[in-house]
């Protein structure tokens, strides 16, 4: 049997096991857009929590990450193990006030919650567009990170075109069914996908790193790493000390701006499942990443693989067991880029319907969830024909980094908005509107880092003055006291306080009078759908 | 201890675990830890230390966060849904 027939046969399997995985879960062909685009908010923390891996780390961590940053550069890798678990932890600290609006305002999307806050269709509509557009750039790269898989599979036999339409016929194929069940089909989906692509990649990679002689990378090489791969940017180099500190804090703040990131909070059936979720996704990534990025380290002083970095992952596991267990290395890539295509696809379909037709055209239930299979497909040719055009662009992370760029302009309105009173409309819209405007044009002349301001990114000045412009048009046009008790309202009914109150016998009726009357008089300036 | 945890006000709360969060994002943030520890090749356990500077920082965000998870399940501060409180407050309003 040859290579070629191995890998993609595995990969078939593999690819077949999902559809009846889906095939099986499938409980209505016509679900409810709140079923369609949030599950129903009935999932438990595993599911959770897998989920949430699933929509941020892509097939592109065995490639461009595990190849292109960790075998390239070395020990730099670790940022993304820094920048992932900083910012889950930032989910947990959101996921008491986001779930309790969430589930009391019926909110669908991260856009949404921006406009409950803010009291703005506006703020929503400006936040909604950013994530549209930055979230782009991640949906190319799974599948251009297909394509990569095709050409290993092929064994190089197929030309770079065709590995692409295959990439990007199998994500089509698999779209058919994340555009009929929306969130279910995900959240089902994520489980086996995950726990193949993360479970099973930390496992293959524990098992080289501990087989000693046998391994082309194991654990041993470690102790003779070459100088150069155990310094960060900004230790001697052209990078300027704040580099990696940018890298980092892009990630960080950015975790919850991505939208499919942040939709998983609204899966969950209640705020003990969002925290449980984090903690079991926390786990996960502390677990996976750091194990992909030692063997990483162990990889890149493997002799004649520094020429094409991005096929270090195949390469290493063909030394080790040939043809089999690239197929397995195959089925990996392609259960992470699917999963992460998927829930990218999916919430984008959401938003587009939720936050930006809806708007202009009010429609039913059952029509926003035909507007969203419609916006779903449609965003998916155009991801398709990007991928295409933009096959050649040299380095596949830099566009991802780039989208952190657009995407982390969201951070001023989510942290202060669920963080903090403070903060009205005319100051979300001002900031994030300018500093969107000069992450792009900085973005022109500096892609990577500014060396003038020893290192930062065009994306973190842009969110200065986001910031900046923020506080200053709020304090300049202020808040009503209309606005204020509305927002004050809003805080009351998710603080600690009242929680911690409500649980204790005696003082409950109180603390239940207070959070009941609030949620009524709330509504105020607040649409509360479903009622 | 439970009894020690549920008494702690919430900015006791907050500044006990504020401690573990601050070190671990000034080990990742804070460009002079980085770069002190940047180009390490001393060894510990076989592997260079400078790898092991940044391991500690997902190990002890995991670790610290599980046992947040935990101190707030002892607090109560988890499981009070809006359908709880609904539901106290149409208890209430049938013994009124």
């Amino acid at each position: 049997m040859s290579s070629m027939t191995i890998i993609l046969g595995m990969m078939a399997v593999f690819y077949a096991c999902v559809i009846y995985v889906l095939y099986r879960t499938m409980q209505t062909d016509k679900p409810s857009f709140d079923e369609y685009a949030v599950g129903g908010r009935r999932y438990g923390a595993v599911f959770i929590g897998m989920s949430y891996v699933q929509s941020f780390w892509p097939g592109v961590i065995f490639t461009g990450f595990l190849g292109g940053i960790g075998v390239r550069f070395g020990v730099m890798i670790f940022y993304a193990l820094a920048y992932s678990v900083l910012g889950l932890v930032m989910m947990y600290f959101m996921a008491n006030r986001a779930w309790r609006w969430g589930q009391r305002y019926d909110l669908r999307s991260q856009p949404d919650l921006l406009q409950l806050r803010f009291n703005s269709p506006w703020v929503k509509i400006v936040a909604s567009c950013i994530g549209l557009v930055a979230i782009m750039p991640w949906v190319i790269l799974g599948i251009q990170s297909l394509s990569v898989l095709f050409q290993v599979a092929s064994n190089f036999k197929w030309s770079i075109t065709a590995s692409l339409v295959a990439g990007i016929l199998i994500i089509l194929v698999r779209q058919y069914w994340t555009v009929r069940m929306g969130m279910r089909g995900l959240i089902m989906t994520d489980m086996l996908q995950g726990s193949v692509a993360y479970i099973g990649g930390a496992a293959i990679a524990i098992i080289m790193l501990a087989a000693g002689n046998s391994s082309p990378a194991p654990y041993r090489n470690l102790a003779h790493l070459p100088a150069a791969l155990l310094h960060v940017p900004g230790d001697g180099g052209s990078y300027g000390p704040f580099y990696m500190f940018a890298l980092i804090v892009m990630g960080v703040i950015g975790a919850m701006c991505w939208p499919m990131s942040f939709q998983r909070i609204y899966t969950a059936k209640g705020v003990r499942s969002v925290k449980k979720g984090t903690l079991w996704a926390l786990t996960l990534m502390t677990f996976f990443l750091a194990v992909i990025c030692v063997f990483a380290l162990a990889v890149a002083v493997v002799p004649g693989l520094k020429d094409n970095p991005q096929f270090a992952w195949f390469n290493v596991l063909d030394m080790f067991g040939g043809p089999w267990l690239v197929g397995l290395g195959c089925v990996m890539i392609l259960a992470a880029s699917m999963g992460h295509v998927d829930g990218i696809i999916q919430v984008c379909g959401t938003q587009i319907a939720n936050d930006l037709v809806n708007h202009w055209h009010p429609l039913k239930d059952r029509q926003l969830t035909v507007a969203a299979k419609v916006a779903m497909v449609a965003y998916m040719l155009i991801a398709s024909v990007l991928s295409y055009v933009l096959f050649d662009v040299p380095r596949l992370q830099l566009l991802a980094q780039m989208s952190y760029y657009w995407i982390i302009q969201l951070a001023v309105p989510l942290y202060f908005g669920l963080f903090s009173r403070f903060g009205n409309k005319q100051g979300v819209l001002a900031g994030m509107l300018s500093g969107s405007v000069v992450a792009t044009l900085l973005t022109l002349k500096w892609d990577d880092a500014i060396p003038a301001l020893g290192g930062l990114t065009s994306g973190l000045v842009g969110l200065a003055v986001n910031l900046v412009v923020f506080v200053v048009v709020t304090l300049v046009t202020g808040q009503s006291a209309e606005e204020k008790a509305r927002v004050k309202k809003l805080f009351d009914q998710t603080s600690r306080k009242t929680v911690r109150t409500a649980r204790q016998p005696a003082p409950v009726t109180a603390a239940v009078s207070v959070a009941a009357s609030s949620s009524d008089s709330t509504a105020a300036g607040i649409s509360r759908r479903g009622q | 201890m439970k009894e020690w945890f549920r008494k702690l006000s919430l900015s006791q709360l907050i500044a006990v675990f504020a401690v573990p969060y601050v070190i671990v994002c000034l080990m990742a943030l804070f460009p002079p830890l980085y770069l002190w520890a940047s180009g390490s090749t001393s060894l510990f356990l076989g592997m260079p230390a400078t790898m092991w500077y940044w391991l500690v920082i997902p190990v002890v965000c995991t670790v610290v966060t599980w046992i947040l998870f935990l101190v707030e399940g002892v607090r109560g501060e988890l499981d009070l849904e809006l359908a709880d409180l609904d539901e106290l407050a149409n208890e209430q309003g049938a013994s009124e």
